[in-house]
């Protein structure tokens, strides 16, 4: 099968989805001639023009109400928010507005509404350009949460995403966008809330999203050099969340292990764990384990930015305590 | 006149006590009410008191002696005269007379290993009695019926994991005592072929262990082991760590086709272990008193052995040879046991 990049990939399901349906439409800053600082939705604007691929002010909260309003009115926006970072500024236009509106207007609005983003630090660009904040957004009511690992997932989940009803926030994670996965040529979709078994193993669970699945694999691969087999659950999606899948793991394994890159305290791995922690107490032959980032600003210092997030020597080294007894 | 001392059961669950110390000496004075010794159980340490007046005239079970609820630790004499002086351990055993056709043995009171220190508490439970064990291994030491403070006062290291309990189990095996075992040889043919019959009548799989819990119910009850009317209880343990437990009550009254399967906690009369989809050829399982287990294994490719596994003070030798026999003859001609 062909291999893309992540960007690629998102390219395309952008695409293909508004060469199926013209309401749908993007805006963001630097989105048309500049095609995004990552450059991921160059030649759009040559294919779509600027009345469908639309360059708006440094104004996040602006264009954000504005892609907010048009949902309610029957467009499909794509809002481009350049950093993840930047969400802080939208609060009100996403947790306020877009969350609620179907709610508040007895269901007689909807707000089909995508705003991709990104996360992940060690791309040296210091405290305020390195945050990993989707466990923010899972927090509030009403928004869904994708969190694609690969180029086959970012495709898959950002056309299901365009295609939902809801507003759905995508993480993409910044360091990923040159990594190359098999895509098919052919349209497929991955459901939101879906969960994928990426490996099979018998003595540890690995739930990690994003970038986090790369490094569960490499401490898979690690821990199996030492006799011990990891089965790595992938989410997808953390909101809505295939709960049933990571708990079928946890009672195979008895065993688990939540990574992310979000800042462990108060986030997603600590939902994941507390969840698993009710549901299947009683299979559980050692504590719930988590890694999340450290509970720091990210450091501009690249000695210090790779020490604050998960790394496959530190999972393997706890994973590997945890099934040994030693914890 | 003399009194024996018996080990007191202290708490709901315990089944044997340790004896940290004796606050009396050999041939001692005692009076209803003084402090005799004190006793560890898997919660907490009491003092045992006596209720007899006299001397402290034999110790059978040395501080630090881990003894069955029941058995007697000491005598009270109302003569100073009768002391016995304690015996070495090593001949504690009752010296072995003509032996019964299986072994049977009556559970020695053996001194603990390296916790005989009378002051210093022998086991290492917490203050407040806790033991610590995974939410897993908790479950399995329930479901098996193995003693987590056992496993703390043989010295084992906590926190207790899965790994630990399936290992005790193992380790109880070998070393339980007052187990004895008959064994027949049977064609795997015929059981074979009429579980694929019966498979076919059902359309659908059928269990070996449910034929197993159904022909052993009926042995059982043939051999006068266990009455017509009470009911019998027949848990199917798991081979391997995806099944669980099943347990049926009345098999061979409920039938093949409609076993009476029940959720319960409490532990059946009979016991079944099915390990010939296992490359294991024998295992004794740990049985309380009034369990009986049935074990099949593999012995060749056609042949399997039926092992049953029975206390000698429950079920008498000839019971158990005739239950066994009995069995072996139903499984060796299935059709006929449902004539």
């Amino acid at each position: 099968m062909r291999e893309i990049t992540l960007s690629q990939a998102v390219n395309e399901a952008i695409a293909e989805e508004m060469r199926r349906d013209e309401t749908i439409f993007l805006l963001g800053e630097d989105v048309a001639e500049a095609g995004t600082p990552f450059k991921i939705l160059s030649g759009l604007v040559e294919e779509f023009g600027t009345d469908r691929i639309i360059d708006t002010p440094i104004s996040e909260p602006g264009f954000t109400g504005i892609a907010v309003g048009a949902a309610m009115t029957g467009s499909r926006p794509i809002v481009d928010l350049m950093f993840g970072d930047f969400l802080f500024l939208i609060m009100d236009q996403l947790c306020n507005q877009a969350a609620k509106t179907h709610y508040m207007s007895g269901g007689k609005l909807n707000v089909p509404m995508v705003l991709r983003t990104n996360m992940g630090a060690t791309r040296r660009s210091a405290a305020q350009h390195s945050q990993s904040l989707h466990a923010l957004v899972a927090h509030i009511p009403g928004l869904k949460v994708a969190m694609p690992s690969s180029a086959y997932e970012a495709k898959g989940l950002l056309k299901s995403a365009i295609r939902d009803n809801n507003p759905v926030v995508i993480f993409e994670d910044k360091l990923m966008y040159q990594d190359k996965a098999e895509v098919p040529e052919e349209e497929y979709l991955i459901p939101l809330g879906q969960a994928n078994v990426k490996r099979e193993g018998n003595d540890i669970t690995l739930v990690a999203m994003s970038s986090m699945v790369q490094v569960a694999e490499s401490a898979a691969d690690m821990l199996a050099a030492d006799g011990i087999s990891a089965e790595i659950v992938d989410p997808r999606t953390i909101v809505p969340l295939d709960e049933e899948t990571i708990l079928n793991s946890v009672r195979k394994t008895s065993r688990v292990m939540i990574i992310d890159e979000g800042h462990q305290s108060f986030g997603v791995s600590a939902e994941i764990a507390a969840r698993v922690a009710e549901k299947a107490f009683y299979h559980l032959d050692s504590p719930v384990l988590r890694m999340g980032a450290m509970d720091v600003p990210i450091p501009f210092s690249p000695a210090l930015e790779d020490l604050t997030v998960p790394t496959p020597e530190r999972v393997y080294e706890q994973a590997r305590q945890a099934v040994r007894g030693e914890l | 006149m003399a009194h024996d001392v018996t080990m007191p059961q202290l708490g709901m669950t315990q089944d044997s006590g340790i004896i940290v110390s004796w606050a009396k000496a050999l041939g001692d004075t005692v009076k209803s009410g003084d402090v005799l010794m004190e006793v560890e159980t898997d919660k907490a340490t009491m003092e045992v008191e006596a209720v007899h007046d006299g001397f402290l005239t034999e110790i059978r079970a040395p501080a630090g002696s881990d003894v069955p609820v029941g058995s007697v630790v000491a005598v009270i004499s109302a003569n100073a005269d009768d002391v016995v002086e304690p015996i070495a351990p090593a001949d504690t055993q009752p010296p072995a007379k003509a032996k019964p056709p299986a072994e049977l043995k009556q559970p020695p009171i053996k001194p603990v290993a390296g916790k005989a220190a009378p002051k210093s508490p022998p086991t290492a439970l917490a203050a407040d009695g806790k033991i610590l064990a995974s939410p897993k291994a908790k479950q399995e030491a329930k479901k098996r019926g193995i003693s987590l403070a056992a496993l703390v006062r043989q010295g084992g290291a906590q926190p207790f994991h899965f790994a630990d309990i399936v290992q005790a189990e193992i380790h109880n095996a070998s070393a339980s005592s007052g187990n004895s075992t008959v064994s027949a040889r049977i064609s795997r043919k015929a059981l074979t072929a009429f579980r694929e019959w019966l498979e076919k009548e059902l359309g659908s799989p059928v269990d070996t262990s449910i034929i197993l819990a159904d022909f052993a119910s009926g042995a059982l009850r043939s051999c006068g082991a266990v009455s017509v009317d009470e009911p019998l209880q027949c848990d199917i343990k798991p081979t391997s760590q995806s099944d669980e437990q099943i347990s049926i009550v009345d098999a061979d009254y409920s039938g093949l086709m409609t076993p009476n399967i029940i959720a319960t906690d409490t532990v059946g009369k009979l016991i079944i272990y099915d390990l010939t989809s296992t490359r294991l050829t024998g295992f004794s399982p740990s049985l309380q008193p009034h369990q009986i287990a049935i074990v099949l294994t593999v012995a060749s490719k056609k042949k399997l052995d039926l092992h049953c596994h029975y206390n000698g003070s429950e079920l008498s030798t000839d019971a158990a040879l005739a239950f066994t026999s009995d069995l072996a003859g139903r499984l060796s001609e299935p059709l006929r046991n449902l004539l």
